[in-house]
């Protein structure tokens, strides 16, 4: 099982889109993403699928990475794809529909997300007046979700190291029904202890960051871009 | 002046039942060096989590002389830097920075304070050019590293290392011997778990041993000569001193025995310098005895 990446691996690649401010940025991001969720015709959909695929290249996000997060994706949409065109009238065109916003959504969050540094995000979430639960709850889901992979990941190096293979025995299915318990109960404890080492150094609730915004007109010109073609995919 | 640290009948028992501490009583002095030492188990984690109210037991803990009951753990940054033992529990930040940043911002400081702070954390942990790199990516050297620069940045007076050189290569060990030397010399109260016994007498003023209760206390030198003490706790002595303990089977004179390098080369140097320009070994008729009946000492443990 190949180790997770950190969300924001790419946030150092130079780029016009590691270069924008995070507050702009998200926000005229965010509303690309809702107009293009919002669409009802497939033309538009499809424009706002290349859009999105543009604005990945512009952000220089190596395209095998982009293509390794899609993967999941894909077989998620197919599925839904095949039940809507078997049971809905109109069905493949609903399923194409829902498929375009689908990839567009993703790649775009992926545009946004992994160009922008983690702790620049719940920043600029502070900025936005998200509700400060909100956004701790964003951190320890992001952190917990590495923690639970870490976790799996030496559980199962572990096991295969002490000649453990996969087959559709009994035994499988305690092993791996056991092991699955222990990594909620470890993940669980290194979360209690990781939560325990940050109140050590004074975290009291607050998210503190040193990252200074200074909004530029270039900044501006960019989320005015955004919006015009987020505007733009509902008049044509 | 009160004392640094003072704890008195801490008993602690985990919620599963294990009774990992029972009425430990110590006092600590402002500007000393401790180091605690025990068996696997034997509760040394246990007890330096209680320093700042992360576990709380029954009995008292004084810092500086006011109980620490009722005050948050946050309150006490100022007095206590903790360094975890599994630096994968202290690093949670997506850079080394930031991770290093987070003490100093909850204290509210200055934002040049705050980068001064992580520079010289990081020089000082010897990770001055990590600051950019995901903790989560580094070695496991490299992040107990980072993690004594998250706790340097914050210059508590009292610091508290959980076995710091556990998983360091020899270089990364002396950085860190010789930083916590350097931390004992600016005056700040310092308490290290920690196996090596070798280092001890180089780090610490004073020893307690714990397993699950203190079992006994004293220089490095009266423990290290506590013969009972030893066989009861299966502790070691330093390397250096069994050596020396080799040598007295050979007819060298032991007392004031060495426990460190340097003592060993002043110890050795004062004989020389005694016995006209030598120093005098010879094999007599108890030697191999002696040597024999050491062995089996060492062995035991
Ligand atoms: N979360 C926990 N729940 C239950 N028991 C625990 C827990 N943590 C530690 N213990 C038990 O408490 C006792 C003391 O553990 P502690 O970690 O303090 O020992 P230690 O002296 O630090 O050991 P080591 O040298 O291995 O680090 C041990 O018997 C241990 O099994
Ligand atoms: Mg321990």
């Amino acid at each position: 099982m190949p180790k997770l990446d950190e969300i924001d691996l790419y946030a150092g690649i130079e780029s016009p889109l590691s270069r924008w401010d995070p507050r702009v940025k998200l926000t005229s991001i965010l509303l690309l993403i809702f107009s293009i969720v919002l669409l009802d015709d497939l033309i538009p959909a499809a424009l706002g699928l290349i859009l999105s695929f543009l604005i990945i290249l512009i952000s220089r996000i190596p395209l095998n990475f982009v293509l390794e997060r899609m993967r999941w994706v894909f077989l998620f949409v197919l599925f839904i794809f095949i039940v809507l065109s078997i049971t809905a009238s109109r069905g493949v065109e609903k399923g194409a529909l829902v498929a375009l916003r689908a990839f567009s959504a993703i790649l775009l969050a992926l545009a946004m997300l992994s160009t922008t540094r983690f702790e620049q995000v719940l920043k600029t979430m502070e900025k936005l007046r998200v509700p400060n639960k909100l956004i701790q709850t964003v951190l320890f889901t992001y952190r917990y979700i590495f923690l639970l992979a870490d976790e799996s990941h030496r559980m199962f190096t572990s096991l295969k190291a002490r000649g453990f293979r996969g087959r559709t025995d009994m035994r499988t299915m305690i092993t791996i029904g056991n092991s699955i318990a222990m990594l909620f109960v470890r993940s669980y404890e290194r979360a209690q202890r990781v939560y325990e080492a940050m109140i050590s150094r004074g975290y009291s609730g607050v998210v503190n960051s040193l990252a200074e915004f200074e909004i530029k007109n270039v900044d501006y010109v960019k989320g005015i871009i955004v919006i015009i073609f987020a505007v733009s995919l509902h008049v044509i | 002046m009160p004392a640094s640290i003072e704890l008195k009948n801490l008993g602690y028992v985990y919620p599963d039942g294990t009774e990992a501490l029972r009425n430990i009583s110590l006092r600590i002095e402002e500007g000393e060096s401790v180091a605690v030492l025990g068996p696997n188990g034997a509760g040394k984690s246990t007890l330096l989590l209680h320093l700042n109210g992360i576990l709380r037991g029954e009995g008292t803990v004084k810092i500086s002389g006011s109980d620490i009951k009722g005050k948050e753990t946050r309150e006490l940054i100022g007095d206590i830097g903790l360094v975890f033992q599994d630096p994968d529990d202290q690093l949670f930040s997506t850079t080394v920075f930031d991770d290093v940043a987070f003490g100093p911002l909850n204290m509210n400081l200055s934002k040049e304070e705050v980068r001064g702070r992580v520079a010289s954390a990081l020089k000082r942990a010897g990770m001055e050019k990590f600051e950019d790199r995901c903790p989560h990516n580094l070695s496991f050297g490299e992040k107990r590293k980072v993690s004594i620069a998250t706790v340097l940045s914050m210059d508590s007076r009292i610091m508290v290392f959980d076995e710091p050189l556990s998983n360091l290569d020899p270089r990364g060990k002396r950085e860190i011997i010789s930083l916590i030397k350097e931390l004992k010399r600016e005056g700040k109260t310092i308490i290290t778990a920690i196996h090596d016994v070798n280092i001890v007498p180089e780090i610490a003023d004073r020893i307690y041993v714990l397993n699950k209760e203190i079992i006994g206390e004293g220089t490095p030198r009266e423990v290290f000569m506590n013969t009972k003490l030893l066989s009861n706790s299966n502790l070691d002595i330093p390397v250096i001193t069994q050596f020396f303990e080799v040598l007295s089977c050979f007819g060298y004179d032991t007392t004031d025995i060495p426990l460190s390098i340097d003592e060993a080369i002043s110890h050795l140097t004062r004989t020389i310098e005694k016995d006209g320009g030598h120093i005098h070994l010879h094999i007599h008729e108890h030697t191999h005895k002696e040597i024999n009946r050491l062995k089996r000492r060492h062995e035991h443990q």
